[in-house]
């Protein structure tokens, strides 16, 4: 048993938890009942996202399929930011 | 052993679904803007398994990114709830 | 030896952080508070997110089979594991204070408060009006807009 066989086998359980993970946030993006805990739910959605993606990318063996993680990570921080600063301040500056 | 990412593919895409006809039907225009971004990281995920990461790039940028960026300072300069007919 | 060590190690990081994602979500569709929610999401980031992303990093640079690949799989795993560990605090935090300082939903349930009796209250806060005070809303939400008064 050598160790790519190893990798590809754990991989599938792996990603059978993640996916339970993504429905049970989604569920939780549905029923949030202020707006705050959908952004939190797709905060949280977002990050365990990039991670299945470099884990996915690292299975399919492509650098390209790995690199949105990064682009998703960084976009995920503004909408933060953007709530934050409409919510307190009542305007927003681009 | 089933294919693991066809039946993920088919969670997403029905996520998404779910999602837009959650923004759609929604009067609070925010709510509807953190609905649609959901429904948008969704669908990067579904791209990205169906092995297109150019469109993967592309549409994190724009549907993530911009459009709501734009969408809440179009908000700010508006009215936030949406009333009458 | 020392590859396969690194692979286990790698290996255990990821099963880890995919039981501390299951974990988080758990807690996330069963508090019933916001902060309690955000204490959930917390673990769900840097334990559900970072960790993985690390071990994949570690997974990545062992594993033969990859080729010249596996230093480029090392290298975008390394940044995006840094950058969540730069954003995600930063992101929860300004969102906890937006809905703490906002006053959106239900008040926190607190013993002692300390955040409103020892610190001044926040100017640009104090002086925000209500608008739209009639207008219906999601049972929770806030049902008014904040805008500051401008002089």
């Amino acid at each position: 048993m050598n160790v790519q066989s190893v990798f590809y086998t754990s991989l599938y359980f792996v990603a059978v938890l993640y996916t339970f993970a993504f429905v049970l946030y989604g569920i939780r993006a549905i029923k949030g009942p202020t707006t705050a805990d959908i952004i939190m739910a797709v905060d949280c959605l977002s990050f365990d996202m990039a991670a299945f993606m470099v884990i996915l990318g690292i299975y399919f063996r492509s650098i390209l399929l790995a690199s949105g993680a990064i682009i998703l990570a960084l976009w995920a921080y503004m909408l933060d930011v953007y709530y934050t600063k409409y919510v307190l301040y009542g305007e927003v500056e681009v | 052993m089933i294919e693991l990412h066809l039946l993920i593919l088919a969670m997403v895409v029905s996520f998404g679904f779910v999602f837009s006809y959650l923004a759609m039907k929604e009067h609070d225009l925010l709510k509807a803007l953190a609905l649609s971004s959901v429904q948008s990281t969704f669908f990067a995920l579904g791209f990205y398994i169906l092995a297109a990461p150019d469109i993967v790039l592309a549409y994190l940028a724009i549907a993530v990114g911009a459009y709501t960026a734009l969408v809440i300072l179009a908000i700010s300069k508006t009215e936030r709830f949406e009333v009458g007919e | 030896m020392i590859g396969e060590a690194v692979f286990l190690a790698g290996m255990v990081m990821i099963f880890i952080g995919a039981v501390y994602d299951v974990i988080a979500s758990i807690g996330m569709l069963r508090f019933d508070d916001f902060y309690l929610r955000a204490h959930a999401a917390t673990v769900g980031t840097i334990g559900g997110a970072v960790l993985p992303i690390f071990g994949a990093g570690l997974v990545a640079l062992v594993s033969p089979w990859l080729g010249a690949l596996r230093y480029f799989l090392t290298g975008i795993a390394l940044t995006t594991g840094v950058l969540i560990l730069l954003t995600a605090p930063t992101g929860s935090h300004s969102l906890v204070s937006a809905v703490y300082f906002g006053r959106i939903g239900r008040p926190p349930r607190l013993v002692v408060d300390h955040l409103a009796e020892d610190l001044p209250v926040r100017k640009d806060v104090e002086e925000l009006v209500r608008e739209h005070e009639d207008l219906p809303g999601e049972e929770g939400e806030a049902r008014f807009v904040f805008r500051r008064v401008r002089r």
